[in-house]
């Protein structure tokens, strides 16, 4: 089925509106109240969604998208995120046909193993930059409790995105050609 | 219908080599310890700024909501008008309590800029970065109030770290918890060397320090000065651990900043320092603008 472009821009926009909402809590208002400890890496969950659930050619350019307006809120960068972005819609195109996500446990399940994979990956980039796998270990274990709050939020913020790429129907079986 | 799909796995590959093409030579070209802000991240920084800037001045309004709102669940329903009323009269003490603490920080913020001999800016802290590998805050200064790149953070307890990327009104700062920023450091008994670098968790590695030294918990580490971003002599933090058991020519050393980064909501910028000739024919007067 091939969507409507003006559905596709709309879809696009506002998932952006969505990703700079979420970044100002996780950078601001968290903060604010007191929680500081942990940063809530939204960006990651809406790429795993695009990656999971909406298949299209356009799907990097997306991620590129997503991952510039990120670099606004956070010093890595829109490269680092594009790159692990890529890599995982791969891996997640190869899975599909076996990936459901008929019960939030599967997501959240999904999703967690997702981020597991995206965090090493960025971890050893970031070590193969800085020469040096010294921090490797520190850099991935500081993000495990984040990932861990971001796979319980997941199911709600994949409902979210299911209305705005109008993926709903789509229950149990991941992967929306448009 | 197999050419249509073949032509959509053409498609698909290009536009994957493309980005992956793009995305590698971004990372090649991305430096962590430095960076330019792009036009389009000051775009995207001036528009969402102000909001991170509006949570921040909120941040005492916030935390009331949330005390009031937790401190109201379990209350029955005649003793509403007074619990509000005495919420009200709480907030309102909260409030003066705040005001209070800002102007204690304020007065020793000021009073401790008058003891460098430097131009310096006030700012606010409006937000954190939203990554986890990257421990960067925002200020609500940037290079039209004069904020300039590498330019050194500190308060009054110690050193926050140095100015790491500038917008017009708004600027990032690369905290000494990160391990992309290095901070050669001094400790002061022993005037011993060493290079102090972020490990997470608000905690602080100083390394390079050879195992016959006699450094202790409780050392007190201060800037040493070479490098060209920090000014010598503010504090940086304090020894909390060492381990001697650790293998190798080196200390492991475990430093506590001096500054409470769970705290901080203001800063000041060290300007840089004018020419030495200008100095002494027209001397700039110290300058604290109001955050």
């Amino acid at each position: 089925m091939q969507p409507r472009f003006s559905r596709l821009i709309l879809s696009t926009l506002i998932t952006l509106g969505i990703l700079i909402a979420l970044e100002i809590a996780t950078s601001a208002f968290l903060p604010a109240i007191g929680w500081r400890e942990h940063r809530l890496a939204f960006n990651v969950v809406i790429i795993l969604f695009m990656a999971l659930k909406v298949t299209t050619p356009l799907l990097p350019w997306f991620v590129m998208m997503l991952q510039l307006m990120h670099a606004a809120f956070s010093v890595e960068g829109w490269a680092l995120g594009t790159l692990v972005g890529i890599l995982v819609s791969l891996i997640a195109s190869y899975l599909k046909e076996i990936l459901q996500f008929s019960s939030a446990i599967a997501t959240m399940v999904t999703v967690q193993l997702f981020q597991l994979v995206w965090y090493v990956s960025t971890a050893a980039i970031i070590c193969l930059k800085l020469g040096s796998f010294e921090k490797f270990g520190m850099m991935f274990w500081n993000a495990m409790p984040g990932t861990l709050l971001l796979s319980l939020l997941s199911p709600l913020l994949f409902k979210l995105l299911d209305k705005v790429w109008n993926t709903e129907s789509d229950v149990g079986r991941s992967g929306v050609e448009i | 219908m197999r050419r249509i799909v073949s032509e959509s796995s053409k498609i698909k590959i290009i536009n994957n080599l493309l980005v992956l093409v793009l995305a590698l030579y971004g990372i090649s070209q991305k430096r962590f310890d430095l960076e330019e802000m792009t036009l389009f991240q000051r775009l995207v920084v001036e528009v969402v700024a102000p909001v991170q800037k509006g949570f921040a001045n909120s941040r005492q309004e916030l935390s009331d909501l949330i005390n009031n709102y937790v401190r109201i669940v379990n209350t029955s329903k005649e003793n509403v008008y007074l619990k509000e009323k005495i919420s009200r009269l709480e907030s309102d003490l909260f409030q003066m309590e705040e005001i209070r603490r800002e102007n204690f920080r304020l007065k020793q913020m000021l009073s401790y800029s008058e003891d460098i001999g430097q131009e310096k800016i006030l700012a606010q802290v409006i937000g954190w970065d939203s990554a986890n590998q990257f421990k960067v805050l925002r200020l609500n200064r940037g290079s039209n109030d004069g904020i300039r790149v590498m330019s050194p953070v500190i308060t009054h307890m110690g050193l926050v770290g140095y100015i790491y990327r500038v917008g017009p009104n708004y600027s990032d700062v690369l905290t000494i918890l990160d391990p992309n920023n290095r901070v050669d450091a001094l400790v002061e008994r022993t005037r011993t060397h060493g290079i102090v670098e972020g490990v997470f968790n608000y905690r602080c590695a100083l390394k390079y320090i050879n195992r016959t030294e006699s450094i202790e918990v409780g050392d007190r580490l201060i800037t040493a000065g070479v490098g060209g971003i920090y000014p010598k002599g503010v504090k940086v933090g304090m020894v909390t651990d060492i381990d001697r058991e650790a293998s190798g020519m080196t200390l492991g050393v475990e430093i506590t900043p001096s500054v409470d980064f769970h705290k901080l909501e203001e800063v000041l910028v060290l300007m840089p320092k004018v020419a030495t000739t200008a100095q002494v024919t027209t001397p700039v007067p110290e300058t604290v603008k109001g955050p």
